[in-house]
């Protein structure tokens, strides 16, 4: 692909170091459940689980398990048609060596 | 929802990275709630974001349908027009303003279907608007209809047993139509999808992108789980596309993704062998003609004959050739006839007059130049002049029985046109033979003046024989 939009445009590759992501669900705009599940099912780092909390609307939006690892690849935001979830990069940490040799069997 | 509730998932959704080109008021989407179209929207904000384009110079305009309503959510100048329309609204945009990025967001249904003229039109005309055609097998909105690209044997409120039409496959149209970008993608591929659109808005030609998505009424009524998970299987991305990735069938054993055409625009050809024919057009023959004042008052002349026979054409003759004469005439020509062009009746009227003229038919004529007696018949055999006027016939048309009751005041003259123009030069030419007869026996206009009318009101090629049948018609004698 020419104008390449990698999900991973924010890692800063020479330094080692990798975002640490917020990640904000707009509960009232989800329409997730039987039909809708797109920010859980293509979440890289399985950041996102079901929630089992109905919103006004009765759809089940998704909650948040493990906070820290979101790498802000900004698929969740991209996947979701409501505009339901977004994340913002808010620090950075450095990758450790075993994490590095996951990620590129991953990769 | 409670006022606390939307309070705070405004304050929420300003902080989203695509907050700057949403509308929020319209929040939440009307789609539902499996549907991807919300998607198309994140990747065309993705895409302008990345360009790197100003809000205050993009356009969206879309028709009606469920994808056309993308325009309502985005936070740009965006028209909504009416059903199939768009194209035609983004055309009329970008000549108004060609610094705009002019977009077009619809279905299937709205582009292909019911506008698919205009998508026809636009690859030919060749204007920078990016065509986006989301496309999910039929008329969704009003509860899934057949439509212009529901697959063979799919099933819709319509083809309850299976639809027995072949689909259009709108790349293959779009490529022969002359788009400069053609590309295909889906929706379960956004990151291949926002490069396609990058690319189209680059291009400065018309681009045209088919963009698959699942719709749930397809799914149901098919009965297929997920059309998502097929495209996610099916769909491959190729970096370069055969003949054979065109012209795909059915989407259940396989689609080819990728850019089909990715060109300049091409030079329109240039118009210098139309001129130079004009040019050419032989201009022997002037005739030079003196104007003077005619004293005619008020003068009406008809010429009535059938379709085919020049009437028409005569009465520009005469009415070139009474301007010739006296430029201060003021005159009115009017025609009348059916909608057939050979063998119905036609009559012509010509108005002379010093005043103005207020009512420019003619009432009762003072000459009247039959070419054949159709009009007359068809009036009941009536044929109407004034008492002192002049009539002249065609001879070898006209029925000579219906001049019987004529006044004794009316004259009347007789010239076979019709028979000497067949003998001497073609058919077409009897009115100027009739012509030149009239310009003989009646002293109304100059004979020059006419000759020169007629080398003016003659098709070019054709000024030597149409003179000759008037000098013809000019020397006739009755042997």
């Amino acid at each position: 692909m020419k104008h390449e939009v990698s999900p991973a445009r924010y890692w800063n590759i020479k330094e080692c170091t990798i975002p640490v992501g917020k990640v904000t669900i707009i509960a009232n705009f989800c329409k997730g459940g039987d039909d809708c599940d797109e920010c859980i099912r293509f979440c890289p780092e399985k950041v996102l689980v079901r929630g089992t909390v109905p919103n006004e609307r009765g759809y089940f939006p998704p909650v948040l398990v493990e906070e820290e690892k979101c790498t802000v690849c900004g698929r969740c935001q991209l996947y979701c048609s409501e505009n339901a979830i977004f994340v913002q990069k808010i620090g950075e940490r450095t990758v450790t060596p075993e994490e590095i040799v996951v990620r590129e069997e991953n990769f | 929802m409670t006022t606390d509730q939307s309070e705070e998932s405004n304050m929420e959704i300003n902080q989203h990275p695509y907050a700057d080109l949403l509308r929020k008021e319209m929040m939440p989407n009307i789609w539902c709630s499996s549907c991807r179209i919300g998607r198309i929207k994140n990747t065309f904000i993705e895409a302008i974001q990345q360009l790197g384009y100003d809000p205050d110079k993009c356009v969206v305009v879309s028709g009606i349908g469920c994808s056309s309503r993308i325009a309502g959510y985005l936070n740009l100048d965006s028209i909504h027009a009416t059903h199939g329309r768009a194209i035609p609204t983004a055309l009329g945009v970008k000549l108004a303003n060609p610094e705009l990025k002019v977009c077009v967001m619809g279905g299937d249904g709205d582009i292909l279907g019911i506008g698919g003229n205009h998508f026809l039109a636009l690859g030919r005309h060749g204007h920078d608007i990016n065509v986006f055609c989301m496309n999910n097998f039929g008329y969704s909105m009003t509860g899934f209809q057949h439509g212009p690209t529901t697959p063979l044997g799919a099933r819709t409120i319509t083809t309850s047993s299976g639809s027995p039409y072949v689909p259009i496959n709108p790349v293959a149209v779009a490529l022969a139509a002359g788009y400069t970008f053609v590309a295909r993608s889906t929706s379960s591929h956004p990151y291949h999808l926002i490069d396609c659109m990058i690319s189209a808005m680059k291009n400065r030609g018309p681009s045209f992108i088919e963009i698959l998505i699942p719709c749930m009424l397809y799914e149901r009524r098919n009965k297929i789980k997920s059309l998502e998970a097929i495209f996610l299987e099916k769909a491959k991305i190729k970096e370069t596309l055969s003949e054979e990735d065109i012209n795909q069938g059915d989407f259940m054993k396989g689609i080819s993704l990728g850019i089909f055409r990715d060109a300049p625009v091409r030079e329109r050809p240039r118009l210098s062998l139309v001129k130079s024919t004009k040019k050419t057009a032989a201009k022997k023959f002037r005739i030079s003609f003196k104007s003077r004042a005619s004293g005619i008052k008020y003068m009406q002349i008809r010429m009535e004959g059938t379709g085919g026979q020049g009437i028409v054409q005569g009465g520009k003759t005469l009415i070139l050739a009474a301007m010739n004469m006296d430029p201060k005439l003021n005159s009115t020509l009017t025609k009348r006839y059916g909608p057939e062009m050979k063998g119905g009746s036609c009559l012509t009227d010509v108005l002379l007059s010093s005043q103005p003229v207020d009512y420019p038919f003619v009432e009762v004529p003072d000459l009247l130049m039959m070419m054949s007696d159709i009009v007359a018949k068809e009036r009941g055999g009536k044929v109407i002049i004034s008492d002192k006027g002049t009539i002249v016939v065609d001879e070898s048309m006209v029925d000579l029985r219906l001049l019987r009751n004529l006044p004794k005041t009316v004259k009347v003259f007789k010239i076979p046109a019709t028979q000497i123009a067949r003998e001497n030069f073609r058919v077409v030419v009897a009115n100027n033979v009739l012509m030149g007869f009239v310009c003989k026996v009646t002293s109304i206009i100059d004979k020059n003046c006419l000759k020169a009318a007629i080398l003016k009101a003659a098709p070019p090629g054709t000024e030597e024989m149409n003179l000759a049948a008037f000098e013809r018609g000019y020397k006739f004698r009755k042997s």
